[in-house]
């Protein structure tokens, strides 16, 4: 398959997380898609742009059997897919007797509204029993959970292997293990928005007093403010982007027209480079700052969608490559995307809108 | 049901008219009105409650700290608003209509920028984009992740709590965990920590959470990390 070589790098990657084992638990569970309704499927780690209608009443699923072919061929059969599951866990140091000590949750959660809801939460017989398909909301608008009742702001599902108590052992016998209770061994994201939702990093216009405030030269075009972009969940509201309010007014009049969308992109990569450029210099000062560490945070996502295959599959290889770039060349991360008008559009404008 | 709703355009340019001394009644010129006709949304409450804050304001001494101000109210702004339905309160449009028609009073008084004139610096506060700056937006969800985490009344507790709020709970996932947002504050009411211990702290939560999932962890759980958390701040 395609995606084996991403599986198989996984273990480099995750191993900024300091436990043996988790990333090949985390790979069993990048397996998983979201169904929505009866023609939607989405890639863990995806995201997904929905019709309002559809994402105020289709029903819900999480489905985490391995398709065998694409995503939306036959799947593997759950003995399979729990043995492959169990096995991992082992590796990373769970007992069999263990195995009734994890806890198993799916949220979905609105950043604007702070709105969270368990969609469901069990334990390891309850995965089981489930066959691997995870009911997370049925069709319409009766008792729909919150923040799928949220069509302008999307919410994001999450789904969460983590120790549900202490394990209660000698942590010297059994080093680079997970020990406490809350640990999370592997979680996957699901961001759904839709056709309504408002682009978060709406330009402001910029006026003369406010070049004078910002102490900028009076022939500025655009200037962009970001005020943390490795702070977990993080999102554009913590961009602020200024354009000259006679430009804006003359895009927002003939907005697709070609100098128009291609300002419009300019754009875009100017806030890319932005983020980029920000992280590159608060990582130059936080030694201590991991991947993991920025899970969920503006330059996290940014990376993350650029670090797509062609088939949606997070290529691991190149989410971490890119991480390092960030830190050491951070002008060679901003030029690959430069070189990605079509990612830019298609994926890196929507991810960074405004989802909550 | 049919709610009013603001566009970011006419927000704009309504600030400027009120600014310049008209009055609230002119947002409604600008409203467009959204959703199905059959049953229009009552907004006589949320009036209400507006003309008794803003008396209440009236009254209190021109010392107390304003974040004190909003923070006592927003229990009350929240028990207001939580029962109109989720899909109304998740329209931005909404809030920036609320937010000039009904409570501008608010934003101006909380908000030194509009003093200024500075659109650059005040539309934040009243265009509901970023639901952790908008006045209106951000004393809601002050009390509804002080109601998730035990009671109104920990909105209030932490004494000049802007940047508290804004930067350790909302803005971060830390609203997610009601026993953590709980220990949190009562951890920096009994001993409050000043700015730099307090962001040495935040970041230090924002590493562990990285690595926790907290949602499942008891009272006592949550005291103990914080505690081990300002252990760690206060020896280093």
């Amino acid at each position: 398959m395609a995606e084996a070589p991403t599986r198989n790098l996984a273990s480099e990657f995750r191993a900024l997380r300091p436990y043996k084992g988790v990333d090949q638990v985390q790979a069993v569970l990048e397996d998983a898609t979201l169904r929505i309704g009866d023609d939607i499927r989405v890639l863990a780690d995806g995201n997904q742009v929905l019709e309002a209608n559809t994402y105020l009443t289709a029903m819900l699923e999480l489905d985490l059997l391995r398709r065998l072919e694409d995503p939306d061929g036959p799947a593997e059969e759950p003995d399979g897919y729990f043995d492959r599951l169990h096995k991992e866990l082992r590796e990373a140091g769970i007992e069999s007797t263990e195995l009734n000590q994890l806890r198993f949750m799916v949220v979905a959660t609105t950043p604007y509204l702070k709105l969270i809801h368990v969609l469901w939460v069990g334990g390891y017989s309850d995965l089981v029993t489930s066959q691997g398909r995870l009911p997370l909301a049925s069709g319409g608008r009766e008792n729909r959970p919150r923040p799928l009742l949220a069509p302008s702001g999307g919410c994001t599902i999450e789904f969460i292997a983590y120790l549900g108590e202490d394990r209660g052992h000698d942590r010297s016998t059994r080093p680079l293990e997970v020990h406490s209770k809350g640990t999370w061994l592997a979680r996957i994201r699901f961001d759904l928005e839709t056709d309504i939702t408002e682009i978060g990093f709406t330009p402001t216009p910029l006026t003369e007093e406010l070049k004078e405030d910002l102490l900028l030269p009076e022939e500025t075009i655009r200037y962009i403010i970001v005020e943390d972009p490795l702070a977990p969940d993080g999102s554009s509201n913590d961009l602020t982007v200024y354009v000259d309010a006679d430009v804006l007014n003359a895009i927002a009049t003939n907005a697709g027209g070609t100098g128009a969308r291609t300002f419009q992109l300019q754009l875009a990569i100017d806030v890319i480079a932005a983020i980029v450029n920000e992280s590159s210099i608060l990582l130059a000062t936080d030694p201590d700052a991991t991947f993991s560490s920025i899970q969920g945070s503006l330059c996290h996502r940014l990376l993350r969608q650029a670090s797509r295959t062609n088939a949606g599959r997070i290529d691991e290889e190149r989410e971490e490559a890119m991480f390092t770039q960030v830190k050491d060349e951070p002008l060679r991360v901003i030029a690959s995307f430069e070189g990605s008008k079509d990612v830019i559009r298609k994926r890196l404008l929507s991810n960074i809108k405004e989802t909550g | 049901m049919r709610y009013p709703s603001l566009t970011e355009k006419a927000t704009a340019s309504l600030v400027v008219e009120l600014l310049a001394g008209s009055n609230t009644e002119v947002v409604d010129r600008e409203k467009r009105m959204i959703g199905n006709v059959d049953q229009e949304l009552d907004l006589t409450e949320i009036s209400q409650l507006s003309r008794e804050l803003k008396a209440e304001l009236e009254t209190i001494d021109d010392s107390v700290p304003r974040d004190s101000f909003e923070g006592a109210i927003a229990g009350r702004i929240h028990e207001a608003l939580k029962p109109i339905d989720i899909q109304i309160l998740d329209d931005k449009g909404f809030w920036r209509y609320l937010a000039l028609r009904h409570f501008w009073w608010l934003a101006v008084w909380r908000e030194d920028a509009f003093a200024k004139g500075d659109p650059g610096k005040y539309l934040k506060y009243v265009n509901a984009m970023n639901s952790t700056e908008c006045v209106l937006t951000r004393t809601f969800l002050r009390g509804q992740i002080a109601l998730e985490a035990g009671g109104y009344e920990l909105a209030e507790t932490v004494e000049q709590a802007t940047d508290f709020w804004r930067s350790h709970i909302s803005r971060v996932n830390n609203w997610k965990y009601p026993t953590l947002v709980r220990a949190f504050i009562r951890s920096h009411t009994e001993d409050r920590m000043l700015t730099d211990p307090l962001r040495s702290f935040a970041r230090a939560l924002n590493r562990r959470r990285s690595s926790f999932w907290l949602r499942d962890h008891t009272d006592d759980e949550a005291e103990k990390i914080v505690a081990d958390l300002r252990g760690k701040i206060d020896g280093a």
